[in-house]
């Protein structure tokens, strides 16, 4: 009975408090039932007020959505004696959410944060104030992602006085938080709380929460626009307010020492293209450095060793050769395409200079193939030149017991890791087709793995809701980010090596800094799982794609949504920003490679459902299908040119 | 709320010897449909990673060893389950037939093919934004062009075209005329235009003996080639063939004696109007109506009409056309036209066609024959004419310039010098042509 609460402040001492509320319950009761008699009785007796009439009016019609008198049906001795009661029913929910199946979890976590404000503010309206906090403490980590705001202003609230004061609480009081969830969901969290007679808890729902029920569950996932969710005239998340903690995106100053050891051994080598070669290092040393650079030893290095050398000469002069892309200079694109797969094969990779190709199969295997033992494409070369020798020479790598889910290479390509079902991560060295290090450190098959711009760090993606950074000089994890609701499905590093992105079947994408090891940023607007993402050369924007078959693309710094890029009419597996950052690249099981302009803004973002299909927005730039083969991965080699691979399905 | 009834854990249980009270099994159902959601859900993740579209038999067995179930044995992916259906109780049930292996059988069989070995084919997706036309890559399909022509078409202009083609085949000659009259004028008719000519080329061939509809259509071409706001030149190659059907189809009329020859000289009066105002732009478009002219004027196997509709149209193209083409084979033309005339007189049994097999057929053909001899010696008369009042001109301008007087600068001595050159080519027509250009004296 919230307006009669509000109406007669409480008693400051609590058990009085407590005596209150159990009188006024039972007058109501009585009312309730017609005996106006005895209510009159009861209420001069308790010295209570009679309640204002147009406040009965709206109570029963209250009354009348819960069926039964709720304050009857909800009163449970043991809760009601029980201060503890609001924490421990408020735990086991919050246990229960978590441990039940990913696709409802979404919906039903939204309810803990209405249910649990109101059960602070029980316990602050009994006097229990060393309770409140605690249970503020306790249950702080679930919403100071999202409602930071209302979360600060919630931990002012700590003498009952202030609540009828506090427009923020009778914003909640007065109102109900709008919920939507499916079915199968609502009818799922009321067995539970009626299973384990939460009643407090089915009190808060009933009395605070209006759960709107959707049948299909499409549509309790398609709610883009929060309608009717949270409460009105508030806005639902405030996400906005947490991405706000300063981070540092920019790159990482030259390393000043490294590039003239570089440039005093160019000199003595006498190469051909000295005077160029030159003349670029200089542009690295004098670049100007970021304001919101990173500190170079934020993260620590390894020196540069001596005999990566000539990778740096060969990688100077891809820079050269780099052709500049655009939406009027489109990339070529090398399309690599497994046969005889048996639908077998369950990832692929190529390295950066496509040099070397792998593909992870079901049977724990991976097969490297090196692709300079043969012929590679030409260009503008006959069809015939390509089809000579369809078999290849391979060597299998085998040490898994499980499937292998994801690859990676380093920069130049001479190591390659692979995770697997098997909780494993490996890592092998292309060059002797051996496997060198076991990385034992996940308790759930892992999902993805990535190397990090120096090759000295990468960074894995579990089914155990945690994404892991490791060296590859340690056996064990070296930080370990906790926070996502669900598995992490892919994860890749920022530029500077001071954040790893990650992408998550809870929807949403996180940066997590690796020095301190907590989130930053938080991305929330996709309605299906993420199953890539790609964070571009300059370090400042983002893309993530997955089973929505919806491209977003990210603001890093602010954390905010720039763009939706529509087009792809299946699964998004694999993104991927050109090296010059004007272009992204996706593909997708809807056998296609798409390019997206990454530059033009997104002018007018109407919803066009009837036009989705069969007009090509103008930041579409193109689509390339490929002949019934999905497209596993999409990678730009140092000079951009984009290699697709995929498995061809006969 | 179940996606299962109630009797299939009342069944199950029965496999197992429990009998389970009502309320019972409602909760075990509920907690079993919760688990396979569950499973399901672990499943299609490890599907996804796959990146697989189906869901195996692996899948399951993969979200059951993450739970900390026991997998189950036996089940192949790869090899679909085969299930069969019986009816027990009035109800369908499925099962898995479990078919029964001798082990010797089994050990004396021979080995399973070894699978191929994986590989990879490398093309070009794409160069430089472009996809090639290679084998490795799709082909466009055409559902992907329709719709492009779709979209240029609005809503107004489809029912336009849609009304306009119905007036154009109304019975009524007004309404006919009233389309033409529209289309003549009309600014904005671009994006219709292939749709017309479309439709031209449909109702000609489709309507080759209703001389009224063909009337219609050529007028209606006539309409659009004149209308200041087209552009016909993308379609003329697929106007030509309607109009040249229109001058030398072998019948253009439901009866023979119906006027179609004025629907000839119309038609060729539209080919030459084209050869003229587009032939700059297509140098080849002249060159390939007069060869398909030529071709029906030579063919001695075709009737007369298309012999006159060729002599109509090649002489509207200009006094070269005629001079290269008609001059030379007005000698065989005359030959035709008499055994045409012959054959009528006998009754017309003999023609190629078989038409000519009663005495109408015979009036007719004698017609055909009149009137293919007169426009024979109309043009040749008219291209005569023109050459002598040429040459009398040339010879009357020299002597005014002094020189020298030529023989034959009078009227007559120039019909005398033609007639000696012409007279041999011309066969039995040469006696009407000179007795014309004589009479003009």
């Amino acid at each position: 009975m919230p307006e009669a609460d509000q109406a007669t402040p409480p008693p400051g001492a609590a058990g009085t408090a407590h005596a209150a509320v159990t009188d006024r319950l039972i007058a109501n009761y009585l009312h309730q039932r017609g005996f106006r008699q005895s209510e009159m009785m009861m209420r001069q007796e308790a010295q209570l007020k009679a309640l204002p009439s147009e406040l009965l009016s709206s109570e029963s019609t209250k009354v009348d959505e819960a069926s039964i008198p709720n304050f009857i049906l909800f009163y449970n001795e043991a809760e009601a004696n029980n201060p503890k009661a609001y924490e421990q029913s408020y735990t086991r929910l919050r246990k229960w959410i978590d441990d039940s199946i990913d696709a409802y979890k979404m919906e039903l976590r939204v309810i803990l944060f209405p249910i649990f404000v109101h059960a602070y503010l029980d316990l602050v309206e009994k006097g229990l104030r060393e309770q409140a906090l605690h249970f503020y403490e306790l249950a702080k980590t679930d919403h100071m992602e999202h409602h930071i705001q209302d979360m600060h202003r919630l931990s002012g609230i700590v003498d009952a006085q202030h609540m009828g004061e506090s427009e923020f609480v009778q914003n909640f009081r007065q109102n109900k938080y709008g919920v939507k969830m499916s079915k199968y969901a609502f009818e799922l969290l009321l067995c539970f709380l009626q299973d384990n007679k939460f009643m407090l808890l089915l009190r808060i729902m009933n009395q605070y929460v209006s759960i709107q029920a959707v049948s299909d569950k499409s549509a309790a996932q398609s709610g883009d626009v929060d309608e009717g969710v949270g409460l009105v005239g508030q806005q639902v998340s405030q996400l906005e307010s947490f991405n706000r903690e300063p981070i540092s995106l920019g790159m990482l100053p030259p390393d000043v020492v490294h590039l003239n050891d570089v440039e005093r051994a160019i000199t003595l080598q006498r190469e051909a293209d000295t005077e160029e070669l030159k003349q670029q290092l200089e542009a690295m040393i004098k670049a100007p450095v970021d304001p919101d650079a990173p500190r170079r030893d934020n993260v620590p290095l390894p020196n540069r060793r001596r005999f990566e050398l000539q990778e740096e000469l060969d990688h100077l002069r891809d820079l050269r050769s780099q052709i500049k892309l655009g939406p009027s200079a489109l990339p070529s694109i090398c399309c690599y395409t497994m046969h005889n797969g048996n639908g077998s094969i369950n990832c692929l990779r190529a390295s950066t200079s496509a040099e070397y190709l792998a593909a992870g199969f079901s049977d724990s295997f991976i097969k490297l193939w090196s692709a300079q033992a043969s012929e590679p494409p030409r260009r503008r070369g006959n069809a015939k030149a390509i089809d000579v020798d369809p078999i290849r020479p391979s060597s299998n790598l085998i040490g898994h017991s499980g499937p292998v889910f994801g690859l990676d290479f380093n920069s130049n390509g001479s190591y390659l890791l692979s995770c697997s079902e098997d909780r494993t991560i490996r890592l092998w060295s292309t060059h002797t087709k051996t496997n060198l290090v076991v990385y034992k450190g996940h308790n759930y098959p892992v999902f993805d793995v990535s190397f990090g711009p120096h090759d000295v760090y990468f960074a894995s993606a579990s089914y155990d809701r945690t994404a892991r950074l490791w060296s590859c000089d340690h056996l064990f994890p070296l930080r370990v980010f906790v926070g996502h609701l669900a598995d992490v499905d892919t994860v890749r590093f920022h530029p500077n090596s001071n954040y790893i992105l990650t992408g998550s079947s809870d929807r949403t994408c996180r940066l997590w800094d690796v020095q301190k090891g907590t989130c930053v940023r938080i991305f929330s607007k996709h309605q299906g799982a993420v199953s890539a993402v790609a964070v571009s050369p300059d370090g400042r924007t983002m893309a993530s794609a997955g089973e929505d078959r919806v491209v977003r693309l990210w603001d890093l710094g602010t954390g905010r949504r720039i763009k939706t890029m529509h087009g792809h009419t299946s699964a998004v597996s694999s993104l991927e920003f050109s090296r010059d950052g004007s272009l992204l690249a996706s593909g997708g099981a809807d056998d296609s490679v798409r390019l997206w302009d990454v530059k033009r803004a997104d002018a007018h973002e109407i919803k066009m459902e009837t036009q989705m299909g069969d007009t090509m927005r103008p930041d579409h730039v193109a689509a390339f299908p490929t002949k019934r083969t999905p497209v596993y991965s999409v990678q730009f080699t140092q000079r951009n040119v984009l290699l697709a691979l995929g498995v061809f399905e006969p | 709320m179940s996606v299962f009834p109630k009797e299939t854990v009342h069944a199950i249980a029965e496999t197992q010897g429990i009998t389970l009270k009502d309320e019972v099994a409602s909760v075990l159902l509920q907690d079993a449909e919760y688990r396979l959601r569950e499973i399901i859900h672990e499943a299609t993740k490890f599907m996804r990673h796959s990146h697989r579209r189906t869901l195996t038999t692996d899948d399951i067995n993969s979200a059951l060893s993450v739970r900390n179930v026991e997998p189950i044995y036996g089940f192949i992916s790869g090899s679909s389950a085969n299930f069969k259906s019986t009816v027990h109780n009035n109800q369908t049930l499925y099962y898995l037939e479990d078919q029964e292996y001798d082990l010797e059988d089994l050990i004396n069989r021979p080995l399973p093919p070894v699978p191929i070995e994986p590989t990879y084919t490398a093309h070009w997706l794409a160069i430089d934004g472009v996809q090639p036309r290679i084998v490795q890559n799709p082909t466009p399909s055409a559902t992907e062009m329709a719709p492009l022509v779709k979209q240029v078409l609005t809503k107004e202009l489809q029912m336009y075209y849609e009304k306009i083609t119905e007036m154009l085949i109304n019975d009524d000659p007004e309404i006919r005329a009233l389309a033409i009259e529209s289309t003549g004028r009309d600014p904005g008719m671009q994006g219709l235009m292939p749709y017309f000519v479309q439709f031209v080329a449909d109702t000609v061939t489709r309507n080759l003996k209703n001389l009224d509809i063909l009337w219609a259509m050529m007028r209606f071409m006539r309409a659009l080639l004149a209308n200041p706001d087209l552009d016909p030149e993308p379609y003329l190659h697929q106007m030509i063939p309607s109009i040249l059907t229109c001058i030398v189809a072998k019948r253009l009329s439901l009866l023979p004696s119906q006027d179609h020859y004025a629907l000839r000289l119309y038609a060729s009066q539209l080919a030459s109007h084209i050869c003229v105002h587009f032939g700059a732009a297509y140098p080849t478009l002249q060159p390939r109506i007069t060869k398909t002219l030529l071709r029906a004027l030579l063919d001695s196997h075709k009737p007369l009409p298309t012999v006159y509709g060729a002599v109509a149209a090649l002489a509207a193209l200009g006094t070269e056309v005629v001079k290269a083409l008609i001059l030379p084979n007005v000698a065989s033309l005359a030959a035709r036209i008499d055994a045409a005339i012959r054959t009528a007189d006998r009754g017309g049994h003999e023609d190629a066609a078989g038409l000519a097999s009663s005495p109408e057929a015979a009036a007719d053909l004698r017609h055909d024959a009149a009137k293919t001899r007169g426009i024979v010696v109309d043009t040749v008369v008219r291209h005569l004419r023109a050459l002598v009042r040429d040459r009398v001109a040339v010879a009357l301008a020299a002597v005014e310039d002094g020189h020298p007087a030529p023989h034959d600068v009078d009227r007559t001595a120039v019909l005398a010098s033609l007639r000696e050159q012409w007279s041999p080519h011309f066969g039995s027509l040469a006696g009407p042509i000179f007795e014309q250009l004589q009479a003009d004296a």
